[in-house]
């Protein structure tokens, strides 16, 4: 499963990196791509990605995971997991207040299918936050086609 | 040796004779063929490797007195113990006792226990030599303890509810569809009679209703009579867990229990005993 993940998830964090450039177009921002090219150099076996499986049981087990949700709300009107937090990808930055404020504390980024989550996983990474995963493969075939248990 | 649980395999045989009921009889050919061909003997452990690794010896002709762990042991209980105990469930940690002590099997499970002792036991939980948390860790123990939750919990609650990570059952059956393993964290009430413990962790295991159909007709008239979550050690334990951490990751939380409503309907007879039907409310 990491091996097939391994490319698109290569692709997309080359994609981040070029989306963080090109957001700053009028000149190379030397100090996000220090911090852009760290972590895409020191991405770990798996590119923090987590498997749906690993996750239930880990829910299942009592561990204290904090599950953002940052696909749009009818999406997860139509199913997510028990308990996350749903903040549209575009409005996180806007509320770091509603995570946790121990920035060790396990957190897990879901969204449809592993490329919005890779977004915002690398961004809280940025802002400090050192125990950010990702729902590998995302919520539609990481969990959903899984059929583990779902809420509405 | 001829009442070792590994020669004899009666513990299999023990809960399929519980299930089959007065159908035994036709049932036994069956699985005297497929379950019950997994026996070992001396050389088994000793001498060669499993024919699951293609076989061949572990060091030559050589006689091992105690084969080293992943070849003597590690080839028959691949499948579940030996990569949950050396951490191979990706997201988990190693148990401890590996982790920290790099303790052998033979550490724990002594050579009574693994040759018999002449009395042919009907399954793993009566041998009177079975391994214990408590025969390694006797402070551990509810009267005394200086451990608040020991204390708190007495024995009512088998130690690795606290004390393991997440293991890995089964789905669906080895003749049939073929089995699925996948990652599992279920408290229930055990169902063994002589437990000394009311609450454990449980394993499904992948025994359904239809398993035999293709060989015997009806040959599990007495299907409900054994569950198919049965108590589980696993082999996985450790000091700190989220359940050590906070009284609220077991109390009020649902998820962590086996319920009713986690059962496939066609098994919910059998598990009637096991399962929890009142969640223990937030400390």
């Amino acid at each position: 499963m990491l091996r097939q993940m391994r490319a698109p998830v290569a692709v997309l964090a080359l994609a981040v990196v070029v989306g963080l450039a090109g957001a700053v177009p009028a000149a190379e921002n030397s100090t996000a791509w220090e911090a852009a090219a760290a972590y895409v150099s020191s991405l770990p076996e798996g590119f923090n990605g987590i498997k749906g499986e690993v996750l239930k049981a880990k829910l299942e087990a009592g561990e204290q995971i904090f599950v953002l949700d940052v696909r749009q709300p009818s999406e997860f009107a139509a199913g997510h997991i028990e308990g996350a937090l749903n903040v549209p990808v575009r409005s996180v930055p806007a509320a770091l207040d509603k995570l946790p404020a121990d920035k060790n504390a396990p957190i897990v980024v879901v969204c449809a299918s592993a490329v919005r989550s890779g977004y915002v996983a690398m961004a809280l990474a940025f802002k400090g936050y050192t125990n950010v995963k990702h729902l590998a493969a995302g919520y539609v075939a990481g969990w959903q086609k899984a059929g583990y248990p779902a809420v509405k | 040796m001829k009442t070792s649980l590994h020669f004899t395999v009666r513990g299999d045989e023990t809960l399929m004779k519980l299930r089959a009921a007065h159908r035994w009889p036709a049932l036994q050919p069956a699985f005297q063929q497929a379950c019950a061909s997994c026996h070992a003997t001396c050389g088994d452990c000793h001498v060669s490797k499993a024919k699951s690794v293609r076989g061949g010896l572990m060091d030559g002709h050589s006689f091992l007195r105690v084969g080293p762990m992943e070849e003597a042991c590690g080839t028959c209980h691949g499948g579940r113990v030996f990569p949950e105990y050396t951490g191979k469930n990706e997201g988990f940690p190693a148990d401890v006792h590996w982790e920290k002590g790099r303790m052998h099997c033979a550490a724990c499970h002594s050579v009574t226990q693994l040759h018999g002792d002449g009395t042919a036991y009907p399954d793993r939980h009566a041998v009177a030599s079975k391994a214990t948390c408590l025969g390694c860790h006797p402070n551990a123990r509810a009267e005394g303890s200086s451990v608040e939750q020991h204390a708190v919990h007495r024995d009512r609650i088998n130690c690795v509810v606290c004390h393991a990570t997440v293991y890995r059952g089964c789905e669906n059956c080895h003749v049939g569809a073929g089995a699925k393993s996948a990652l599992q964290f279920k408290i229930g009430r055990s169902a063994r009679p002589d437990a000394p413990y009311t609450y454990t962790l449980l394993r499904h295991v992948p025994t359904v209703r239809g398993m035999w159909d293709a060989k015997v007709a009806d040959a599990m008239p007495g299907y409900d009579a054994v569950p198919t979550w049965k108590d589980t050690v696993p082999h996985n334990i450790q000091r700190k867990t989220p359940r050590t951490a906070s009284c609220n990751n077991c109390h009020g939380n649902a998820r962590i229990f086996l319920k009713p409503g986690d059962l496939n309907p066609t098994e919910a007879a059998a598990n009637a005993r096991v399962v929890v039907t009142t969640i223990p409310p937030r400390r």
